[in-house]
């Protein structure tokens, strides 16, 4: 099988090892990323502190008080011989999210493609949108395989200020910001939905892995959900080989 | 007790860091300089890793509001009480209504202070580190109040002289090469590790730095966004490296030539603008 043949693990520095399963963006490539997370995260190893799945790779940060470079290379390959041979199960949820569509440059997006409005909302929300990986900012999660009729490139000049909220389009890309934020990012609308909050027992909405719907709301409900601390969107669960 | 008189250029409070949330974006943020800050905690008899406010190039200064004892350690910004030089390195007893000036440094940028006990602050998801982009509190301003857990605790611990670290301004750190090593000009690869490299600007999230020539790649190549870490040099297209620091992203997606060796890590943080460094290859026993 493919998962061993693909795989290079390299030292980020002398605390750290990156596991990388292929350099493309790539469902299947991440998959491979998302399965070995999970079978390392199930097993809650004590000299793992920390883990970051990303496109193509993942980045375990251990205690190098508790164990050498050596014997965590080791493990990583074990690890994914398991995996080989018991394939892992993923769970992820589907989040749905509403999106007041009125964001500053939502003209541009449909303009930039000849589009109307309402196509570019409708074309938005047609998609479920995998979390390839969280970066950037706390909670940002990068959203791959946009409809290319949409794609749109990202503003030449940066905005010094991008509310919380919004939901924004960069190339083939689109992404929720969790937090205000300078951004280069075409917004096209607003969530009310917050998925970020550092006071909660569950501070991030999203993980790796999970994915997103879009769907419209207008302007009332925006702001009845906004004005409401308990909302909580609709969830699906997944289990996946 | 103290308060916040002046909260001078960077000042901020900063346990150990926020490390199991990386792979939601979160920063880990903690000391730019770990060796000054777990001294500072050691030399009151407090837990490694207890909160400490970190001073980035000095100019605080503090009214103390109850009696309490702290260690001042890292760079010397010629710390006075009441316009007396104070010790460093070491347990000191302040007094009700005195006044705590730090001032400039000729040498190291980054000094910490720790208070007996520990800080009272707010924690945010699990760490007092302060990282205020993401709203993980703030940075220190005038009117602010710190509270430490204790108040007197002197005569603990004292420090063997040796331990304490000499700043200077030309380092030399070990680099564990980058797996985007391949993608650079062989010059740009041998320049790297044999000019050096003058430090320009430096704050919590990285440093910017300028070689004689720009570092140049075979061709211009997009990287796909992975993680990166305290420590990480980036290379932008323009060809001048960037060493990512303590409130480092958590991923980037621009060519990284290599990563700080973590022991090297404080040397880079404590060299003052203008200052120099220089890499050296070294390679983890795999």
């Amino acid at each position: 099988m493919v998962i061993n043949m693909n795989k290079r693990i390299w030292p980020l520095n002398d605390r750290a090892i990156t596991v990388s399963f292929g350099e493309e963006i790539d469902v299947q490539i991440n998959l491979r990323v998302q399965q070995l997370f999970s079978s390392l995260k199930r097993e809650s190893y004590p000299f793992i502190v920390d883990m970051v799945p990303t496109y193509t790779n993942l980045t375990i940060y251990f205690d190098p008080q508790k164990i050498n470079f050596k014997d965590m290379q080791q493990l990583i390959e074990e690890a994914l011989n398991d995996m080989h041979e018991h394939p892992v199960s993923i769970e992820s949820k589907l989040v749905h999210i509403p999106v007041y569509y009125n964001g500053p440059e939502l003209e541009r997006v449909a303009k930039q493609n000849q589009l109307t409005e309402d196509d570019v909302m409708r074309i938005h929300g047609r998609e479920d949108y995998l979390i390839y990986m969280i970066g950037f900012l706390p909670g940002f999660p990068y959203l791959g395989g946009l409809d290319e009729r949409i794609a749109t490139p990202r503003l030449d000049e940066p905005k010094s200020q991008v509310e919380a909220g919004s939901v924004g389009v960069a190339n083939q890309q689109t992404g929720i910001y969790p937090i205000q934020s300078p951004g280069g990012w075409n917004i096209i609308g607003h969530t009310p939905v917050n998925i970020f909050d550092s006071q909660k027992e569950q501070p991030f909405m999203f993980q790796a892995g999970d994915y997103i719907q879009f769907y419209p709301v207008d302007r009332k409900t925006y702001d009845h959900i906004i004005n409401d601390d308990q909302y909580q969107p609709k969830m699906e669960w997944y289990h996946a080989n | 007790m103290l308060s916040v008189i002046k909260p001078g250029i960077y000042a901020s409070i900063q346990d150990g860091g926020r490390k199991t949330y990386r792979g939601y974006g979160v920063p880990v943020s903690g000391p730019m300089d770990d060796y000054a800050f777990h001294y500072s905690n050691k030399l009151l008899g407090n837990k490694p890793n207890t909160a400490a406010i970190e001073i980035i190039y000095g100019g605080i200064e503090c009214y103390v509001e109850e009696d309490v004892d702290i260690a001042i350690t890292g760079a010397n910004f010629h710390p006075l009480v009441n316009g007396k030089p104070v010790p460093m390195w070491q347990c000191i007893r302040l007094y009700e209504g005195e006044q705590l000036t730090f001032q400039g440094s000729k040498q190291g940028s980054i000094a910490y202070l720790a208070m007996s006990g520990g800080i009272d602050s707010p924690v945010y998801l699990g760490s007092q580190s302060v990282y205020s982009r993401a709203g993980l509190g703030e940075i220190l301003k005038t009117g602010d109040t710190i509270s430490s857990f204790k108040r007197q605790v002197c005569n603990t611990y004292h420090i063997n002289p040796r331990n304490i670290p000499t700043y200077t301004s030309h380092v030399k750190v070990r680099v564990i090469p980058s797996h985007h090593e391949a993608l650079f000009s062989s010059r740009a690869i041998q320049q790297f590790y044999s000019n050096p490299f003058q430090l320009m600007k430096m704050d919590r999230m990285g440093a910017i730095l300028k070689g004689d020539k720009a570092l140049t790649m075979n061709k211009e190549q997009d990287i796909i966004s992975e993680a990166v870490t305290f420590g990480t040099i980036q290379v932008p297209p323009h060809g001048q490296p960037m060493i990512l620091l303590a409130d480092a992203q958590t991923t980037g997606g621009y060519p990284t030539i290599g990563t700080i060796l973590s022991d090297d890590l404080w040397r880079v943080t404590q060299i003052q603008p203008q200052g120099h460094i220089r890499f050296k290859r070294y390679e983890i026993n795999t």
